[in-house]
């Protein structure tokens, strides 16, 4: 066998359900000449250990992550430039509301593979139950309709939701129900004055706590966890929330597992919106793959090649199937027969994407920093408009930090 | 003391440096530059990029900042009620279990301690399950006594106290089998003599006991400081560092300041000042008990 | 008093099964399918007990070599640390020479850093030394540990200085005394020690996944975690469950192994001749 003649890095994400060997072997099959060095990371782990690399000037060659913590790396200037090296059909063939998140003033610092979309859910299995499956939202969901779905499972000693405040990720879930009242993160991609604290966010926020005090979420929320968000409705307990549409296809799971005992039949239906608001957007999280700035030319070439190979179309297929994501390819249409996916894909084409700021800089501060002013918020030590005017403050201090 | 005298005396315990040398190499390679580099860094401004020599400016900077004396409080007070508390504890089982019989002692010991070895991602997701407010293993017991549920990690005090439940479950069973060891190396002839004296329970306890166990209590005691003032995990994955920043320690702001915020300089000042308070703490524990040892 | 030392009884038991009850429930939690462990009202024995959480775990990943890895960099950590401390120890305890109290210091404040603030540097170093991705480089820190050289000193603090001294009139060397005089009555130090650094190394986590990359130097601690998180919400909690168990399991035996020289205790309270 050839001596290999370039050995490049490769970071992944370790999961349960795709083995990044996949992507090395496949592409030694290619280029026998070229070793890879991969290392599976577990995904709370790789931004800590990317971080230490670069911090003592070493760094992977390329990195598989969330764009969360990829646009870290970008905006700091360690990515080398992807601009110009897809060909027109392959840049035709991503979804640009994907691929502009992966751009910094106009560079491509990254090759989508698949998204995360959160779209509202509701169990109607307990809709059922209580006697108004037949009037369940469909795409369009005032709030009004909201609140006699609220009130009516609330006799029966369900939650109609659930807020959460202690989260170490998550943001997207509690900013989906500020959605429902217009006020989102930012506007107009101005990332340095968030519009939370805007007239529509302290609404929105207001809303959510008068929800608790009325006992249709659950109180504690200084408390609650992302997984505990996630886990009411898994468990029955809760009916609607904002997720993934993907959990409508575990259902079976869900039983299987003892979480809840029977088969629930979870549906995506539009974001809730109050009077005089327009359909939500919905917010979605891309994956994908980044090459670090290299010296050496052919390294760098190399791993372009092999980045451009891991997100092609095929490799895309069998990775978004495996985790239950769509794929920034027009071309890859995966379940297709799925009505939670259909529904969900149709409600971003009609109300279009909602913007989290995912690779602006400091994306991660700024989620940092939502929670312990929603904490306050929720523990009733701030009114919401003072929680809120808090959080823009410490965003106006996070940018003038640099 | 003549310089002649001191090659004199080097030369003359010159074993005891080759007693020492395995650590001090160690201490080298992988302390000692670790050690300059958080006290260098505390006076630049650094991140990922570059680093800026500003002096004395970061210290001024910290002081200023409200979340240093925020989680200066914080860590205080885990300190001052975690220390006595976890000391009595362990102190108090040890000398219960010390009565019983050498397989019961081995039983408590092993229920102690196992604890500490689950510690972890896992044992914490345990603990989060049994402090939920809505379907938590802790609210549902109180539930059972008719007592209103409790927000443990939702409210300021709650949280604190469920952290520092969790620590005390993982720290206390060590302590135990530490103590123990050390009430076990008291000949009984010296009870036997003092009872002869008259002596009650308590005077046995205060005369004979706690003195001679003071090397050891030095030994907790110090250690105990510089652990808890160090607890990160526990935090971190219970709380965060909340409810809104009711929980944030000093080891906590500076995993957010060096991790997540790439504040390298920042973080490396409150790592010095978390040095010099626990080394003068320790310091004096050191001295003024050691002192006590002079009988 | 013998009613306060009854009633302390019955509270202390109470304690020991609180205490006990997490580290049952993760136990339980992996004989179960994932759901069943989190329930309430809980089910306190295993509901549908099944082993197919370790199966499922031993058939996917390379368990068998991260036990491998954690088992050998415990040996290696257990006996640097122990050995290394036990002579520090011992210097301190019990000689005196110029420079003493500082270097005691010295080496004890190097537990006063956060680790978060050591492990760049200490990353570097590794790197630059040509060891990253290798079993010592996640053993090597951990050995030169300075609280184990601290209890080791409080322990031979006490030790009777005459046999020492009897020793060296006799002409012994002073690793001579070390080792067959000094060494055999600190048997309960060694145990303590062996304990403490077993456990260490076997629960660390943070270092050996920065410094490890691939399975060749991962460590058990590394793998669960590797396996247990699914890059979002819902992990697999039966296999993460019963991977915490398995890193557990080890830890108990050892200490039911060891535990017996804890019960005879030495001089470790001023106590001459």
């Amino acid at each position: 066998m050839a001596k290999p003649r370039v050995e490049i890095t490769f970071w992944g994400e370790a999961s349960v359900q795709f083995q990044n060997s996949i992507f090395t072997e496949g592409y030694k099959k290619l280029h026998p000449e070229v070793k890879i060095n991969l290392e599976e990371i577990p995904s709370q782990n790789i931004r800590e250990k990317v971080m230490i690399a670069l911090a003592t000037g070493n760094s992977p060659d390329v990195l598989g992550d969330y764009i969360g913590r990829l646009g870290n790396w970008a905006n700091q200037g360690f990515l080398a430039s992807l601009s110009g090296t897809l060909s027109v059909e392959d840049e035709k063939d991503f979804m640009s509301s994907v691929l502009n998140q992966f751009k910094i003033d106009g560079e491509l610092f990254g090759y989508p593979m698949r998204y995360w979309v959160i779209s509202y859910m509701v169990n109607k299995s307990i809709l059922d139950k209580v006697g108004i499956g037949d009037i369940y939202p469909g795409t369009d969901f005032p709030l009004k309709d909201w609140m006699i779905i609220a009130k009516k499972v609330k006799e029966l000693g369900y939650f109609a939701t659930c807020f959460f405040a202690n989260g170490r990720s998550g943001d997207y879930w509690m900013l989906t129900n500020f959605l429902i009242f217009g006020a989102n993160l930012w506007e107009n991609g101005n990332y340095k004055e968030t519009t939370l604290n805007s007239g529509k966010g302290v609404m929105a926020l207001e809303w959510m706590i008068d929800m608790v005090k009325g006992g249709y979420a659950p109180s504690g929320v200084a408390g609650i966890t992302d997984g505990d968000y996630l886990n009411f409705m898994n468990t029955g307990r809760s009916v609607m929330q904002g997720r993934t549409p993907g959990t409508a296809l575990a259902t079976e799971t869900l039983f299987d597992n003892g979480l809840l005992d029977y088969i629930p039949d979870f549906r995506v239906v539009g974001t809730p919106h109050a009077s005089g608001i327009l359909n939500p957007p919905l917010f979605i999280g891309p994956s994908g793959y980044v090459v670090f700035k290299e010296d050496d030319t052919e390294k760098l070439k190399t791993s372009i090649d092999f980045a451009k190979f891991v997100t092609s179309k095929e490799n895309s297929k069998k990775v978004c199937e495996a985790y239950q994501q769509l794929s920034a390819r027009y071309s890859v249409r995966l379940f297709e027969d799925q009505k939670c996916f259909l529904v969900a894909q149709k409600l971003i084409s009609e109300n279009g994407v909602g913007d989290l700021g995912l690779s602006s800089p400091h994306y991660l501060e700024v989620r940092d920093a939502q929670f312990p002013e929603l904490q306050a918020a929720f523990m009733g030590k701030k009114t919401p408009q003072q929680a809120l005017d808090d959080f823009a403050k410490k965003i106006r201090n996070i940018w003038k930090e640099k | 003391m003549t310089r002649g005298n001191l090659f004199h005396r080097i030369w003359k315990e010159r074993s005891a440096y080759f007693f020492i040398l395995p650590t001090l190499i160690g201490f080298l390679f992988f302390s000692l530059k670790p050690l300059i580099e958080g006290i260098r860094l505390s006076f630049y401004e650094a991140n990922l990029r570059q680093q800026v020599f500003i002096g004395l400016d970061n210290y001024s900077k910290v002081f200023q900042d409200p979340f240093f004396w925020l989680s200066l409080k914080n860590t205080f007070l885990f300190v001052v009620v975690l220390v006595p508390l976890i000391l009595f504890i362990s102190l108090f089982i040890a000398l219960v279990i010390s009565k019983l019989s050498s397989f019961w002692q081995s039983f408590f010991k092993g229920a102690f301690y196992l604890p500490a070895v689950s510690a972890g991602v896992v044992m914490s997701l345990v603990w989060l399950w049994i402090f939920n407010s809505t379907y938590g293993l802790f609210n549902y017991i109180l539930s059972i006594f008719h007592i209103l549920p409790i927000t443990w990690l939702g409210d300021d005090n709650p949280a604190r106290v469920a952290i520092i439940i969790v620590v005390i479950s993982w720290v206390v069973g060590m302590k135990i089998i530490l103590y123990s060891s050390a009430l076990a190396a008291i000949p009984k002839s010296i009870y036997e003599a003092s009872e002869i004296d008259g002596a009650n329970s308590w005077q046995k306890f205060w005369n004979i006991t706690w003195p001679l166990i003071t090397p050891m209590t030095i030994f907790l005691l110090v250690t105990l400081t510089i652990g808890i003032s160090q607890i990160w995990e526990a935090i971190f994955l219970l709380t965060g560092g909340g409810p809104h920043y009711a929980t944030t320690s000093l080891v906590l702001r500076i995993y957010q300041l060096g991790f997540l915020y790439f504040r390298f300089g920042e973080a490396s000042v409150y790592a010095v000042v978390l040095l010099m308070i626990v080394f003068t703490i320790a310091f004096f524990q050191f001295r003024y008990l050691n002192k006590k040892l002079e009988f | 008093m013998k009613l306060l030392f009854y009633f302390s009884l019955i509270v202390l038991i109470f304690l020991a099964i609180s205490l006990l009850f997490p580290l049952y429930w993760m136990f339980k939690g992996s004989f179960e399918m994932m759901g069943f462990a989190m329930k309430i009202p809980p089910f306190f024995l295993p509901h549908n007990p099944t082993i197919q959480n370790y199966v499922n775990i031993f058939i996917q990943y390379p368990v068998i070599r991260w036990i491998l890895n954690s088992s050998i960099v415990a040996i290696f950590t257990v006996g640097m640390s122990v050995v290394f401390s036990c002579m520090a120890g011992y210097a301190f305890g019990k000689k005196d020479f110029p420079g003493k109290n500082i270097l005691f210091w010295l080496l004890l404040s190097t537990m006063m850093i956060p680790f978060h603030i050591t492990l760049i540097p200490l990353f570097a170093t590794m790197k630059s030394l040509g060891l990253y991705d290798t079993l010592p480089a996640v053993f090597l820190p951990s050995a030169c540990n300075a609280g184990g050289m601290f209890l080791a000193r409080q322990y031979m603090s006490t030790l009777p200085s005459d046999i020492l001294d009897a020793a060296r009139m006799d002409g012994a060397g002073e690793f001579k005394i070390f080792t067959l005089i000094v060494i055999p009555i600190s048997k309960p130090l060694v145990a303590a020690l062996s304990i403490f650094a077993f456990v260490g190394s076997w629960e660390n986590f943070l270092w050996p996944l920065i410094i490890s990359g691939s399975n060749s130097s991962r460590t058990l601690t590394v793998g669960v975690a590797t396996i247990s998180c699914a890059g979002g919400a819902m992990i697999d909690l039966g296999i993460a469950m019963s991977g915490a168990s398995l890193v557990a399991l080890p830890l108990i035996i050892f200490f039911f192994m060891f535990q017996k020289y804890f019960t005879k205790g030495i001089t470790l309270g001023g106590i001459k001749g």
